[in-house]
């Protein structure tokens, strides 16, 4: 036995001791705080995922061994027989609460209870014939589901609803996107009560709220100005990451920082190349002659609140970050940055608007690469100074590429900025070596 | 039992109930209408595909929801696609036919039996004299029946009594009040598709 299960079965313990007087309560809470804390961040990710594929594929298997011969059931038995998988979660569930069982019969009951009320759903569809677009059942599959993913904090089932979210898109016309905004909200309010760091499952929920911050930039970004949604989104995350990394978390986790900063510099990089960047969504329809839809005004209701929220979160940090004086390379560039994005989109309109956001962008793109650069090249920072060269190569690959220059002197100079960055790796790695030994030999 | 643990139990009761509401409403809804519906025969085409999870449907192609020419209403009624309209049914002839469309189910005159269909398109009428589009045109909508649950035996061989000619379908829909519609049956040839 590992030394987790140890500490879970002394903690299992606990309650009965104190019961049966062995223990006074003080006790008990002064052992579970102390041993508490040792059960965290070391989740089986591996086993629960194989649990939750183990679990999806049974729900599978069911349905379709009661779809053969379907037909040969009457309708009164067909019907009972789509209540059966909800039945069994609902026996599984209340045996887990009744007898007080750890975290993993919780999440067996929370996906086994959804996944029944989905199969439910789905059967009297079959039965009664009723047709339907899949964004109206997973519409009522989520909203079903959302109360059992706080009333088990099942991690397992959110991590499905994360994904059935995508099941909600529907490109042409959708008239349940009020629901749509519930449901997003549901999962936000989960992921943020397990942001805080005294989750277990805060590295797990910073994973879970990039699936959901790709559904929200194709649900709501196109619905006004994509392009200006999806640099907050970056300019917020992205500051969130470098907040992270202060407090020494590992790459692997905090996925926030290399997402946001991957997304921030293709922004740029289209930034830096297209014109009428900030003249889309509504605008774009009415551009290609298809007039105005006639839900803008909702949709733009929509844009905003999900927008407003992402600019108030980024205001928030920024102001903090200047509160505690923290001033670097990120924290310095992306409110400036972010101002000149603002500003864009604010005179979007204004003759020579599109002309001048260019210019900036790829001047934002240059400075942030330097910058960053030099940053990194004086912290010995391999990590900060790759992110520079990044910048600079693409700045470099789409300024060079639209050039009017011979296939020669392209291959020369794009075979120069590879030698430069693989050059420039070797000596900080080396540079960082000798320190080490320095630091070593002074010792 | 701990107390939070019983707070979890009547969130769950409670969960379980909000669960059970739309299939529970749905089986009431078909099993024991509160008023009664009407029994229509839609003419359709249909072909069988194949669904991984739910087995095998007739997919059904509806001739009532193509060119609708609605007489009081022979513009462009500016629907957008896949927008979620209502039609008001005229069940006087020998299959039903699209007489009104509408945005809201508030304009549906009362009495009258109508289906929430998706707008496609409107097609403007095109006189071959003058060369131009008139004003006048025909609608395009999707009725909310497209497909058929059957045993995964008898949709191929229904697909190929369809196949052969003069072979009529007829889609037997009950369409209640309220815009409520269950599909009933599919016949072919006046036979019913399950008795293959």
């Amino acid at each position: 036995m590992s030394e987790k299960k140890h500490v879970q079965w002394l903690l299992n313990e606990l309650p009965g001791l104190r019961e049966r007087g062995l223990i006074p309560a003080e006790t008990e809470t002064a052992l579970r705080s102390y041993y508490g804390p040792k059960l965290e961040g070391g989740r089986n990710y591996f086993l629960l995922a194989l649990g939750i594929l183990g679990l999806a594929l049974i729900a599978g298997g069911i349905v379709l061994i009661f779809n053969y011969n379907w037909d040969m059931l009457s309708q009164a038995e067909q019907t009972e027989i789509s209540f059966l998988p909800l039945a069994l979660g609902a026996a599984v569930s209340f045996f887990t609460l009744l007898r007080g069982k750890p975290q993993l019969w919780r999440e067996a009951s929370a996906i086994l209870t959804a996944v029944g009320g989905a199969v439910a759903v789905a059967l009297l569809s079959q039965i009664y014939q009723l047709n339907g677009s899949l964004s109206d059942y997973m519409t009522l599959v989520l909203l079903t589901s959302l109360p059992l993913i706080f009333i088990f904090d099942s991690a397992g089932l959110a991590a499905l609803y994360v994904f059935g979210m995508f099941g909600l898109i529907e490109f042409y016309f959708d008239s349940g996107e009020w629901l749509h905004l519930l449901i997003l909200l549901g999962i936000a309010v989960w992921l943020i009560l397990h942001l805080r760091k005294q989750s277990a499952w805060r590295v797990y929920a910073r994973y879970l709220s990039l699936p959901v911050l790709l559904f929200v930039s194709i649900q709501y970004s196109g619905r006004g100005c994509a392009p200006l949604m999806l640099f907050t989104i970056a300019g917020l995350f992205l500051l969130l990451g470098c907040k992270l990394q202060d407090e020494e978390e590992t790459f692997w986790r905090n996925p926030w920082f290399p997402a946001s900063f991957l997304l921030l510099t293709v922004m740029l990089a289209i930034g830096a190349e297209a014109n009428g960047l900030f003249r889309t969504g509504p605008e774009y329809h009415r551009v290609l002659g298809g007039g105005r839809p006639p839900d803008l005004i909702e949709q733009l209701v929509r844009f905003w609140i999900v927008e407003s929220l992402f600019l108030l979160g980024l205001v928030w940090v920024i102001i903090r970050n200047f509160m505690e004086e923290k001033r670097d390379v990120f924290r310095v560039v992306i409110p400036l940055l972010m101002l000149f994005v603002l500003g864009c989109f604010i005179f979007r309109s204004a003759p020579e608007s599109g002309i001048v956001c260019r210019v900036g962008m790829n001047c934002f793109m240059g400075a942030l690469g330097i910058s960053l650069i030099c940053a990194g090249a004086r912290s010995g920072s391999l990590l900060q100074f790759n992110e520079g060269m990044l910048l600079c190569a693409v700045l470099f690959v789409l300024r060079f590429l639209s050039a009017d220059i011979g296939l020669i002197v392209r291959g020369i100079g794009m075979i120069a900025a590879g030698l430069v960055i693989i050059g420039a790796n070797v000596y900080l790695s080396k540079k960082n070596r000798r320190e080490k030994e320095v630091c070593h030999e002074t010792k | 039992m701990k107390r939070s643990d019983i707070i979890r139990l009547v969130c769950y009761a409670a969960a379980l109930v909000f669960i059970l509401f739309y299939p529970v409403r749905t089986i009431r809804q078909f099993m024991f209408p509160a008023t009664k519906g009407v029994a229509l025969r839609f003419p359709v085409t249909i072909y069988d595909p194949y669904d991984p999870m739910r087995g095998r449907y007739v997919r059904l192609s509806l001739s009532t929801g193509r060119n609708i020419v609605l007489p009081n209403k022979n513009r462009n009624l500016d629907f957008r696609f896949r927008q979620k309209v209502f039609a008001v049914l005229d069940i006087r002839g020998d299959s039903p036919k699209i007489a009104d469309l509408v945005a809201d189910r508030k304009e549906v005159p009362p009495g009258a039996f109508f289906l929430p269909v998706q707008y496609l398109s409107y097609n403007r009428n095109y006189d071959t004299k003058t060369r131009k589009y008139l004003q006048t045109g025909k609608h395009q909508v999707r009725l909310p029946f497209e497909r058929f649950y059957l045993n995964e035996r008898k949709a191929p061989k229904a697909e190929k009594l369809l196949q052969k000619r003069n072979t009529k379908a007829e889609l037997l829909v009950i369409v209640f009040p309220h815009g409520v519609y269950q599909v009933k049956d599919l016949f072919i040839n006046g036979a019913s598709v399950r008795s293959l």
